[in-house]
């Protein structure tokens, strides 16, 4: 495979493009990062927070997981601007239990009203199934619930502003810093690249059958609110990394010396690459990043040093070892097939109609990713042992 | 050089949209209204909307279906499906659409196309090809695939590009939804026989049978099957075609 001659990102990372030189456009908008005139951007956020400051029972919401980057989000608006959150989460089911106390330490400390949303199970089951299905990804409810529950939560409490954290820019070529715009979270980016190209009203329609009816309420907490009632809010949604240089690896010291937030284990990720605590809130994590590497052929390894490659904080030749060691089997794999009621052949099946050419996966691979250390704490179903049934109707697929 | 385009294509069955393999088994893909909007944050080149039950029960409810997405869709459309006369090509102009797909009315009443043509502009016209391999050549098909007809494929496409049509729709009922790639001989034969731009469709099922199908003379590639079952999508294919060399829209 092709690859970025300073991060390693291979061709089959999404929307990458090269230059010339062999230099990917991620490095290229990151470069142009360091030339931002931050102080201006700084000068604009001010605006923004005195225009929305005390014009509600909140100042803003943040929505907020415990996971580094909220919790940089949520820390600086409170220390920096005194703001009066609102502290909205939407629970994905698979919190881990130090960014469970991480965040609970965190509220705490700054002292802010927080809501939680969990929503029900067995939806969350059948969309992760059909998600896994039709896009390899069973993360469509995160996807998409993370972006729209706060936004519904605005409108309830009339509540406008809304913080989210890190740019896009930063990890894809969806948007970059090249054009100089703020980012803004809104419809038009839910769809591109947020929601797997799948809104509520066509996941519903898609699980929706005489068999098996699914209440069309079942999808509200899904579903982007309507433009005229964010309208009506006067609503303003964007990310905290438009307007300060985000740098997650100070952001997360920073975390980690004012409110004793802690590192975890990430799965399939030596820890010595991820002191500063990369995904760590998810325990689905591993999961989803051995999908992509079966499909792609990189995973979280290769992304986490790319950032450190571009960042001054490893050189190419440093990372290079880590890239070419990836790709082990994750034991939550086991927990993610009792989710989805499948056997790991019938998964297989699955991901293997969606591989990226060129890479090629070797599916007779057996190396496994060491456990991390609080697998056995998490909620577990029962999978299908393997042979039982390979002929189920879910197969009936691409 | 021309910029290649990636056409999504939504076939519509009543109020929502469906996928299926060999012009059959059909899934349901979403809702039209908002596959447009995810398409056109994604800035698609192009959309292709397809009304698969419009030839064979008459009439749906297409243009209202429409008039809701044109709301949407800030890129060309086309339409087709049951399209019979200028009449029918003037309301669904009306309710937004940049292009038409004239198929079985390009095969029964091939005058159609030349009025349509004519009044309208080439550049608004694209002559649909369902085609299936029968005994090592292609047999042209019409009715949503149910009609078998004695045109030869190439004459066909002289035919169809004399009487005025700006764009050539090629598509295989037997790639169709197989995700296996294109028929790049069925494209191949259809370029040879024309100068006009051929959008082959059929079968693409990853990046790279996009690619197999640019490199075969396809103008653009339109695809379904590829964005509704598969981690893809059009900013993806785009930066895909890209480090091909091909020249896409830039974002
Ligand atoms: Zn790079
Ligand atoms: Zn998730």
């Amino acid at each position: 495979m092709r690859r970025c001659k300073r991060c390693h990102l291979p061709e089959t990372y999404e929307t990458i493009e090269f230059d010339n030189e062999g230099i990917c456009n991620i490095c290229k908008s990151t470069e142009h990062k360091k030339v931002i005139d931050w102080g201006a951007r700084k000068e604009l956020l001010d605006a923004l927070v005195e225009k929305y400051r005390g014009k509600s029972d909140y100042d803003c919401i943040v929505p907020f997981s415990g996971g580094k980057d909220s919790t940089f989000q949520l820390y600086y608006l409170m220390k920096e601007y005194k703001l009066k959150p609102l502290v909205v989460r939407f629970n994905h089911g698979f919190m881990r239990p130090t960014v469970r106390e991480n965040a609970e330490r965190t509220l705490k400390l700054l002292g802010a009203d927080f809501l939680e949303f969990t929503p029900n199970w067995k939806l969350v089951k059948r969309v992760m199934l059909e998600a896994f299905k039709r896009k390899t990804d069973f993360c469509w409810h995160c996807h998409s619930g993370i972006y729209t529950y706060p936004l519904q939560v605005a409108i309830r409490y009339n509540v406008p502003l809304l913080f989210w954290g890190e740019p896009l820019a930063e990890i894809s070529h969806y948007y970059d810093y090249l054009n100089d715009e703020i980012e803004y979270e809104d419809e038009t980016k839910f769809n591109m690249c947020r929601n797997l190209g799948i809104t509520a009203e066509d996941m519903h329609g898609m699980i929706d059958s005489p068999e098996d009816p699914v209440d069309r309420r079942d999808f509200i907490p899904y579903t982007y609110p309507a433009l005229k009632e964010l309208k009506r809010i006067q609503y303003c949604s964007v990310c905290l990394g438009s307007f300060i240089p985000w740098d997650y690896t100070k952001n997360s010291e920073i975390i980690m010396r004012e409110l004793g937030w802690k590192n975890d284990e990430l799965e399939g990720v030596p820890l010595e690459i991820n002191g500063h605590g990369e995904k760590i809130e998810c325990f689905m994590q591993g999961a989803r990043d051995y999908i992509k590497y079966m499909k792609r052929g990189y995973s979280r390894a290769t992304q986490i040093t790319a950032f450190h490659v571009r960042n001054g904080r490893m050189t190419p030749e440093q990372a290079l070892p880590y890239v070419m060691n990836e790709g082990k089997r994750p034991p939550s794999l086991d927990v993610l097939l009792g989710y989805l009621g499948m056997t790991e052949s019938e998964f297989n099946t699955i991901v293997r109609a969606t591989e990226v050419s060129p890479y090629h996966h070797d599916y007779g691979r057996t190396d496994e990713a060491p456990r991390v250390w609080d697998q056995d704490l998490w909620y577990k179903e029962a999978a299908p042992d393997a042979g039982a049934s390979n002929s189920r109707v879910y197969l009936k697929v691409v | 050089m021309l910029k290649r385009r990636v056409i999504p294509v939504l076939l519509l069955r009543g109020d929502r949209v469906v996928k299926g393999k060999q012009f059959t088994d059909y899934r349901d893909t979403g809702n039209p209204v908002m596959a447009t909007r995810v398409y056109n944050a994604q800035a698609a080149d192009e959309l292709l909307f397809l009304d698969i039950e419009a030839t064979v029960t008459g009439r749906s409810r297409l243009t209202e279906i429409l008039s809701r997405v044109s709301e949407e869709a800030f890129m060309p459309f086309a339409v087709g499906g049951g399209i019979r006369t200028k009449a029918d090509v003037r309301s669904l102009i009306a309710a937004g659409a940049d292009k038409v797909v004239i198929t079985t009315a390009a095969v029964e009443t091939p005058e159609v196309v030349s009025e349509v043509a004519e009044t309208f502009g080439s550049q608004c016209v694209i002559a649909g090809i369902d085609v299936r391999r029968e005994d090592g050549r292609y047999a042209v098909y019409v009715r949503s695939g149910r009609v078998r007809t004695e045109l030869d494929l190439q004459e066909h496409v002289r035919n169809l590009d004399r009487r005025g049509a700006g764009e050539i729709l090629i598509n295989s009922i037997d790639c169709d939804g197989m995700m296996g790639g294109y028929d790049l001989d069925m494209l191949a034969c259809a370029v040879e026989a024309t100068n006009k731009p051929v959008i082959v469709c059929g079968g693409a099922g990853n990046f790279r049978h996009l690619e197999e199908g640019l490199r075969a003379g396809a103008h653009a590639v339109a695809c379904a099957s590829l964005f509704h079952f598969g981690d893809n999508n059009p900013p993806r294919a785009r930066a895909y075609l890209k480090n091909a060399g091909f020249p896409v829209k830039r974002v």
